[in-house]
């Protein structure tokens, strides 16, 4: 059994290299895919280089397993493809609510796992996740009848250049110089941010909106 | 937040059951994948640092909300990059090969 990691350059995709570094998942062959402008960048796994591949021609008919990493536009794109020929685990949001595709959390749903249709399963968003692995211990013996939370999400969740940016800013503010936010609304360093994805009419965003709709897909 | 790793959630719970926090407390802590980390103590509860590169999900600040019916108060904190995705993905991965793929 072969796999495939797309996106593997980008901050999930070189996570999950490290979750496999670690785990005995019994696969052959790894293969890393990323867009041109990654192409033929070299990766160590287990001690061994390995090439990143261009997505754009990338035969997914190699692999049993592709993990999509690469936000939610290369999903859109390149996963259906892709799920033609193997089984896709999709971190982006582009499939979570689509009916025929299973949101799990092997430890509070893997039973949904049998209901595989499009041969796409998606992974929560991060901070569904969390509260789903609590509450669901909680909701076996008491039943949840409703759940109020606020979020205190790191900057790791938009990527790379964030987490970049917050250091670059809180270098500048203890400098004494002025913070132009590049990857932010508003400056990150030493504040706060009420906000995350793009507003919806009725003043809720788009990650409320999502937290609220899968934690009910998640448990249904 | 002005934070790299980890995101944390303040969550105010009410369930249909009444409940002991005894009860809550073991269920949290056997549930695979979380962990509790609640001593009432100064500094005895999980902050997103400490979370940082670590698999499980850890439950602090467990309390009752007395102002409603059945009401719990807890503070989750994960790493968002591994149970919020990479670590998550993996663990379908490993559950589809347990099962052979339920078939597929």
């Amino acid at each position: 059994m072969n796999i495939a990691i797309v996106g593997a350059t980008g901050n999930v995709g070189r996570k999950t290299l490290e979750v496999l570094e670690k785990k005995e998942l019994p696969f052959d062959n790894l293969y890393l895919v990323a867009s041109s402008k990654s192409e033929g960048q070299k990766i160590i796994f287990k001690g061994k280089d390995h090439e990143v591949l261009n997505l754009e021609n990338f035969d997914f008919s190699k692999v049993k397993i592709a993990f999509f990493a690469a936000g939610k536009k290369i999903s859109e794109k390149f996963a259906e493809k892709a799920a033609k020929h193997c089984l896709v685990i999709d971190n982006s949001s582009f499939f979570r609510m689509d009916p025929d595709v299973p949101l799990i959390v092997p430890q509070v749903n893997s039973s949904h796992l049998d209901q595989i249709k499009k041969n796409i399963i998606a992974n929560p968003n991060c901070s569904t996740a969390q509260l789903v692995i609590a509450c669901k211990p909680l909701h076996d013996l008491f039943v949840i009848k409703r759940i109020v939370v606020s979020t205190y999400q790191s900057v790791s969740g938009g990527g790379k250049a964030p987490m970049d940016e917050l250091i670059e800013q809180t270098k500048l503010v203890l400098d004494g110089k002025n913070v132009k936010s590049k990857n932010f609304t508003k400056q990150i360093a030493f504040n706060a941010i009420p906000h995350i994805d793009v507003f919806a009419d009725d003043g809720y965003t788009k990650e409320e909106l999502k937290m609220s709709k899968e934690t009910k897909k998640n448990f249904r | 937040m002005p934070i790299s790793v980890s995101h944390s959630e303040s969550v105010n719970i009410q369930f249909e059951k009444s409940f002991s926090l005894e009860k809550v407390r073991s269920a949290l802590d056997n549930f695979e994948g979380c962990k509790v980390i609640d001593e009432r103590i100064d500094g005895g509860y999980s902050t997103p640092l400490e979370a940082e590169g670590k698999d499980e999900t850890f439950i602090s600040r467990i309390r009752e909300d007395k102002t409603i019916k059945n009401g719990l108060n807890l503070w989750i904190v994960s790493d968002n990059l591994l149970r919020g995705a990479a670590l998550n993905a993996v663990e379908i991965a490993e559950t589809l090969i347990k099962n052979n793929f339920y078939g597929k």
